[in-house]
């Protein structure tokens, strides 16, 4: 008797700090990177233009905070679309051979390595338009978040109690004016969950970008078809290079990325809360 | 009245992209002619104020000088003229170029002859030289000083061959009998991804060492014998094998002298041809320089078979080995006007003023004059058809 | 056409598309490769050189890098992901496990270029310290650990993915064991059975969730590229150690490809690393959807 009640405290403890254990490093991470990366988030540092490796004035990550947020944008905007309107057929029609095909697809999309999907928009955008290129860059990323938000929405159409979706048809009107104004309305947080959980994805992948959009140094936006600066392929190439100026850049670039993507998470979870009915 | 929460966010989308369209024009200074400086190039002052961006990438090696002029000359043209240099090596730099994806490559070693001839017939091109380098070799011993290890090419040759092991193999003991040198495993950092400072690293190796030149050879990236013993380390970049330099105890690397400098690496002298050791001083250049200047090529010509196999290891009591020049390759026709007016105006700039001492950053050497006039002559190729 | 129809075939379209762009990716894959294995057939697979000035490609190390990191990572985050599972069910009390779970989640969402960042500055030099040092100096005679140790290696990555990885396996774990019907766990207790005890059955009703979050765990470690090339050493070698510098296929491309043009054959060898990449994690995926439809099957 006495035997298993000892095994039963080891074993809880054992699992007890293993579970600790795995939350420590997102503890760690935060706090490493605010130590470092804090001090450094003024306005200045915001708007700045980077700083060269040695010498001359502090500077900042400007030109990579617009060229994200630019990214970022187009990349939900059209991986947005998509993927609401996949998942809201995969929710609505799930019963259809291409709905299943479509689903094999998205959870291969979302197992897909970044970089090959990468390579994919360097043979479709960057290689005939010879240039890299933002455009490129945000069709990489929108492939990347076109499966975690098409299976998000599929949820929260699916999750909607089949008799509201039984009255919004019995109202006698069109099935896109009953999808999209009617039943969204109930639908709404779990799709603006979903754009906010791609959008967090698109702010802060580099795979993709590595291969499409090069980097600019001094140009904040020069148009869809040059190339573009972004806070992740910024933190990447300063991280690796041998200038503590650089270094110190790299850790602010990081911070305003982690204060990005923990508003977003903030916002979702604040959102998925009220839902509780 | 109920709207959809997509057409919301659609719009929202939109206006946030507007404004960040007018955030970015408002960061675009105002106007300024160009014409105070280019009248001291050339005699027709411009009155149409150029302005554009221009994208460049390649040698990691040119990179911090390159930033620095991009630098200077963004402030002179008042932000209107943007030189974009972004380092992804020697090697993606000319593979690029040659996709056409890049207005210029910056490179170590001059452009392949296989990329050369392919260009000939859609115009040409035009190479030169934009700045003097120097590649160090550094190393990590505790205890040792910076130059004070003493090192010859074809004991590198042999460490990066994997046949010297140990930092106190009689070869090296035998060069420096007045230091202690440990026992224990040289960790040999080599580039990663596609370099020129490894192409003029392993030419120099296969100047000094036979069974370098016929086992490993010399190219962008090779395949490092040292690593099957498994003692070698590839880092990203000139930038990468600093820090795998500072991380490592014991280890050996080949960097550009630049990187060394601003990293305080410790630095080894390197045996010239005439047999003394020397480190990259500014006396060890020049000489290097004179008996370089010797051999030089047109723009225009394919430099794949002088540079760096000939030109490395030179002759002269002071100069030293690893010497060798960064190169700027351009195309000859840009149909753009714009494009081409400032390629021109940045590049003779660079040629003339940026080799000033005020603009030149440490660890790089201005070119003497009789070597940027093969860029200035080059430049005048540029055409738009 | 009534408005139905065109609905209807407004959203065919768009679920198409994903279809059309994997199906456009594994082509691109295909036809981009098949020139090395044409040249080396399946040699290329097994042999190991990387070698642009003889046009000799070799892709055994980075496959091996990738297998070799995937596993210290599955090992690590397994016992890992399944204690904070049950922590968070079992043994936390109510109010803090929404808590935990938002960890979790937030652990899962942070990009991977932040963790490269802290894996190369925080925890490669602790490992290296703390870890890799004292497992070297006291149990070097075991070939797994014979290496001189670097930070930044195979280990260093193995560990940095077991991280990144938990919250995958946790939350598919963590939901399939909430799932579990309140009567079994009840006639578990009603037995005399130990709260550990209890777990233990509980875990073995869902040992095919369990299956399932390592297979999808696993094709996550192997695709992940940013945070692994930050780390990893980037040498090609082939590892005889886990302290071994190697690379992984993803962070070959990563590092490999933007030079590639200049060469006549690394095009389609990086291509080829790609496509076995695909086709190893396609494995792994499939693997943890068969355990997942198990899963399903069941209730």
């Amino acid at each position: 008797m006495n035997k298993r009640k000892v095994i039963e405290k080891v074993m809880l403890g054992v699992i007890s700090s293993l579970a600790i254990v795995s939350a420590i490093p997102i503890f760690a991470i935060v706090i490493n990177i605010y130590s470092e990366g804090a001090r450094h988030l003024t306005l200045d540092f915001l708007i700045d233009l980077p700083p060269p490796p040695v010498g001359g004035r502090d500077g900042g990550i400007g030109p990579a905070l617009i060229g994200s947020l630019i990214l970022t944008s187009l990349a939900v905007a059209i991986g947005g679309s998509i993927g609401f309107f996949t998942g809201l057929y995969l929710s609505e029609f799930s019963h259809t051979r291409l709905a299943q095909y479509t689903q094999m697809s998205l959870q291969i999309m979302v197992e897909f390595p970044t970089i090959i999907i990468g390579l994919f928009a360097y043979m479709i955008l960057v290689a005939p338009l010879k240039r890299f290129n933002a455009l490129a860059g945000a069709f990489a990323l929108s492939i990347v978040i076109i499966p975690y938000i098409a299976l998000n929405v599929r949820e929260a159409y699916r999750s909607i109690p089949y008799t509201l979706k039984e009255a919004a048809f019995s109202l006698g009107v069109s099935a896109p004016t009953a999808y999209l104004r009617i039943l969204l309305g109930t639908a709404k947080r779990g799709v603006l969950t979903a754009l906010l959980i791609g959008m967090a994805k698109a702010a802060g992948e580099t795979a993709p970008l590595l291969l499409t959009i090069l980097g600019t140094t001094f140009t904040y936006f020069g148009g869809l078809d040059q190339p573009i600066n972004a806070i992740p392929l910024l933190i990447y190439n300063f991280a690796l290079s041998p200038y503590e100026r650089w270094h110190q850049v790299a850790w602010g670039a990081a911070a305003a990325l982690l204060t990005i993507i923990l508003t977003i998470f903030i916002i979702s979870r604040l959102m998925v809360r009220e839902v509780k009915i | 009245m109920r709207t959809s929460t997509k057409l919301v966010i659609t719009i929202v989308v939109i206006a946030v992209l507007i404004s960040i369209f007018m955030l970015s024009s408002w960061h675009t200074p105002t106007q300024q002619p160009i014409t105070t400086y280019t009248a001291t190039i050339t005699s027709t002052p411009t009155t149409v104020p150029l302005s554009g961006m221009i994208n460049g990438a390649g040698a990691s090696f040119l990179n911090p000088q390159m930033q620095a002029w991009a630098s200077r000359f963004y402030e002179i043209t008042g932000g209107r003229i943007q030189i974009n240099y972004q380092s992804i090596g020697s090697g993606a730099g000319q593979a690029k170029f040659k996709e056409g994806i890049l207005d210029f490559a910056g490179s170590d070693p001059p452009l392949k002859s296989d990329i050369y001839n392919e260009f000939k017939g859609k115009g040409g091109i035009i190479q030169f030289p934009v700045i003097i380098g120097t590649i160090v070799v550094v190393h990590n011993i505790p205890n040792v000083e910076s130059g004070k290890l003493r090192l010859t090419g074809e004991v590198v040759a042999k460490i990066y061959m994997g046949e010297i092991v140990y930092w106190d193999d009689p070869a090296i003991k035998v060069l420096n009998p007045e230091l202690n040198l440990p026992h224990e495993k040289v960790i040999a950092v080599h580039r990663s991804d596609g370099s020129g400072t490894t192409r003029v690293f392993t030419a120099y190796l296969s100047k000094v060492s036979e069974t370098w030149r016929s086992k490993v050879g010399s190219d962008f990236t090779v395949a490092w014998p040292v690593d099957e013993i498994g003692n070698g380390v590839g880092a990203k970049g000139n930038e990468g094998v600093s820090a795998a330099v500072q991380q490592n105890p014991y280890s050996i690397g080949y960097i550009e002298t630049a990187y060394a400098y601003s990293a305080g690496l410790k630095i080894a002298l390197l045996r010239n041809a005439d047999g003394n050791y020397v480190l990259p001083t500014k006396e060890a250049v020049a000489s290097a320089a004179k008996a370089l200047v010797k051999v030089l090529p047109r723009a225009y010509e394919d430099w794949s078979h002088i540079f760096p196999d000939e030109t490395v290891d030179p002759p002269g009591r002071e100069s030293y080995p690893l010497t060798s020049f960064s190169f700027v390759i351009l195309r000859q026709v840009y149909e753009d006007p714009v494009k081409n007016a400032i390629l021109k105006e940045f590049f003779e700039w660079v040629l003339t003023e940026g080799q000033k001492p005020e603009n030149i950053v440490e660890g790089y050497e201005p070119l003497p004059p009789e070597v940027a006039v093969i860029g200035l002559d080059g430049l005048k190729l540029l055409r738009t058809g | 056409m009534s408005s139905e129809k065109i609905f209807s075939i407004f959203l065919i379209a768009f679920a198409s598309i994903s279809l059309l762009i994997v199906t456009g990716i594994v082509i691109s894959l295909i036809v981009n490769s098949y020139p090395i294995f044409l040249m080396d057939s399946l040699s290329f697979i097994f042999k190991s050189v990387w070698n642009p000035v003889k046009e000799d490609y070799g892709i055994l190390p980075a496959l091996l890098g990738t297998l070799i990191t995937s596993a210290i990572a599955i090992s690590i985050s397994t016992p890992l992901a399944i204690s904070l599972a049950v922590f968070s069910t079992e043994i936390l009390p109510m109010r803090f496990r929404e808590f935990i779970n938002n960890i979790s989640d937030l652990m899962a969402s942070l990009p991977s270029v932040i963790y490269g960042l802290w894996g190369l500055y925080v925890l490669a030099p602790i490992l290296y310290q703390y870890v890799m040092i004292p497992l070297h100096q006291y149990l070097g005679f075991i070939p797994l650990f014979s290496t001189k140790p670097i930070p930044t290696n195979l280990f260093t990555a193995g560990v940095l993915l077991a991280i990144m990885i938990v919250p995958f396996a946790s939350s598919v774990i963590r939901e399939a064991y909430s799932a579990v019907p309140y009567y079994l766990k009840e006639a578990a207790y009603s037995l005399g059975m130990t709260k550990w005890e209890v777990i233990k059955t509980m875990l073995g009703y869902i040992k095919s969730a369990i299956f399932a979050g390592i297979f999808l765990a696993l094709g996550r470690a192997m695709g992940e590229t940013m945070a692994v090339a930050m780390v990893v050493g980037n040498t090609f070698t082939l590892p005889k150690s886990l302290f071994d510098m190697g690379y992984t296929i993803s962070s070959l491309i990563a590092n490999q490809f933007p030079n590639a043009e200049a060469y006549n054959h690394m095009i389609p060898a990086l291509y080829g690393g790609a496509f076995i990449l695909f086709i190893v994690g396609l494995t792994m995926n499939l693997a943890g959807l068969y355990w997942i439809k198990k899963v399903m099957s069941k209730g």
